[in-house]
């Protein structure tokens, strides 16, 4: 039998080759951006720091991009015979899979803060950019960011964001089984259109629950970058902020929980139902 | 002789569709065996049972009295479409993939058949032909050593002359207790290799008798397989 480190390393260096192709492709953009917004004066402010932040533009758009292409990877792969036939246990190739894809996007955040900070060289080695950079963050440009920010609530906004992600590559997982499995059960001439129906419903929902989550992450950020605390508001007062934190803290245990659900069905759909295509 | 697979009572459905009803199947190690039936009579979907990639059947499929899924999948080797690999893969970086992901892949053997099928290192999967293809999967195929090896349609894209070059030698890559189950419609090209002749038919198995039999019956297998399309107008 194959050990999860075997094909845990052989989906990485798979997923790698995607993650090369759009650093490659973010280079190319983020200079042709870069050039163009140079070239009109898109940007206001010191003309040194143009390449960086078309580059910091881009970025999302890319992670983004990860995220769909590494999605859809992972559904190929639950459906290739190739990768089926390996001997090895349907939830240790599901984790071997998920993981792979968060090793992968980690990777491509490296990237993406190399070529930030390659871009933005001619003006991170200057004073004048940290004090700009201060001034526009409010407490941190007073110096009160390292003396307020806690180390634990940097970790909680990580980890939060790898448990969010992988919550998105599992509820897509959970739909497209889910669609499979209902439309294998009814005759093929209507399959197409069940999986399509179950598909939009389910993902209506997904969409419901990550509006919610969207708006919990970019509240907790935004108190992290003006607070410098990982809260979702920006209360000072004691009491609020502990009674904010354990909040933060209930909403990634729920996350997690949640992700746990949806792996465990997840692993028996794959298990019991779900097929590689001939 | 140890009787390496047994099928029971296997009933498979799919979209409201009987595909195989109560199969039964025993086979004994060190065979050649054919598989032969229809287009759609389901030769795939029982090869696809047997190796543990098709889901939810009724029935018990145990290979060596182990019915487990890892185990099936780890000993038996079956051919594959390679789809699920990019086209701009290498046949040098499919056998590192076999290589780390079977533990029964034999490399030395690999590169034997590679040169046999007259398959280079450097050559990618998007720009071999469907015959050089079909040759690639039998390579990667008989360099596991597996106790049973399933052939889905090896040779359909292959040339009439390396068909037959292929199907003389496949003695010589298997080892004496494995056996293997080939489904294919050149049933002419492979007789002369054959121990066993399984037929597929109106979902279930219609027959197994050893080759031997069939040819003291006076048939060839090709006959005798035609023979059971009479009434229908075989393929």
């Amino acid at each position: 039998m194959v050990t999860f480190s075997s094909i845990f390393k052989e989906l990485t260096q798979n997923k790698a080759r995607l993650v090369r192709r759009l650093a490659f492709l973010q280079v190319i953009t983020g200079i042709l951006f870069g050039f163009w917004a140079l070239f009109y004066s898109v940007f206001e402010g010191e003309s040194k720091a143009y390449m960086m932040v078309a580059f910091i533009s881009i970025t999302p758009f890319f992670d983004l991009a990860y995220l769909v292409l590494s999605s859809r990877k992972n559904e190929e792969i639950y459906a290739s015979q190739t990768w089926r036939l390996v001997p090895i246990k349907e939830s240790t190739l599901l984790f071997a899979n998920l993981f792979s894809a968060i090793v992968d996007g980690l990777y491509l955040v490296v990237l993406q803060i190399g070529m930030i900070a390659i871009a933005g060289l001619p003006v991170i080695t200057t004073n004048e950019f940290w004090k700009t950079t201060f001034k526009n963050f409010g407490s941190i440009g007073e110096g009160k960011l390292w003396q307020e920010a806690h180390l634990t609530d940097l970790a909680c906004s990580v980890i939060l964001l790898i448990l969010i992600a992988i919550f998105i590559y599992v509820a897509i997982s959970s739909v497209n089984f889910t669609g499979k499995v209902v439309s294998d059960f009814l005759p093929e001439k209507i399959s197409k259109m069940v999986y399509f129906l179950v598909v939009v419903a389910l993902t209506c929902v997904g969409l419901i629950v990550l509006i919610n989550v969207y708006w919990f992450v970019l509240n907790s950020l935004t108190g992290f970058l003006q607070n410098g605390m990982f809260l979702t508001t920006l209360s000072r007062d004691a009491l609020e902020v502990k009674s904010n934190l354990s909040s933060n803290y209930l909403t990634m245990l729920a996350i997690f929980i949640v992700d746990l659900i949806l792996i465990a069905i997840n692993i028996v759909l794959l298990n019991k139902y779900h097929e590689a295509k001939i | 002789m140890n009787k390496l697979l047994e099928v029971k009572g296997l009933t498979y459905k799919k979209n409201l569709r009987t595909i195989l009803k109560d199969v039964n199947l025993d086979v004994e190690s060190g065979k050649i065996i054919a598989l032969l039936g229809e287009n759609g009579a389901g030769k795939t979907t029982l090869m696809r049972i047997i190796v543990a990639i098709a889901k939810h059947y009724q029935g018990k499929v145990l290979l060596n009295g182990d019915g487990s899924e890892v185990y099936r999948k780890a000993n038996i080797a079956m051919t594959d479409n390679l789809k699920g690999l990019s086209d701009s893969t290498k046949v040098g970086e499919i056998e590192e993939f076999y290589q780390k992901l079977f533990v029964d892949f034999d490399s030395s053997k690999f590169e034997q058949l590679r040169s046999f099928m007259k398959l280079s290192n450097d050559m990618k999967l998007g720009q071999l032909s469907r015959g050089m293809r079909e040759k690639l999967e039998i390579a990667l195929t008989l360099s596991r050593e597996a106790k049973l090896y399933l052939l889905d349609e090896p040779f359909s894209g292959i040339d009439p002359m390396s068909r037959k070059r292929i199907i003389n030698s496949i003695l010589l890559w298997k080892s004496a207790d494995s056996t293997i189950i080939i489904s294919d419609h050149f049933v002419n090209e492979i007789t002369t290799i054959l121990d066993e002749v399984v037929t597929v038919k109106d979902k279930k198995i219609a027959s197994h008798l050893s080759a031997d039999d069939i040819r003291a019956k006076g048939h060839s297998i090709e006959e005798y397989y035609e023979s059971l399309y009479a009434d229908e107008g075989a393929e």
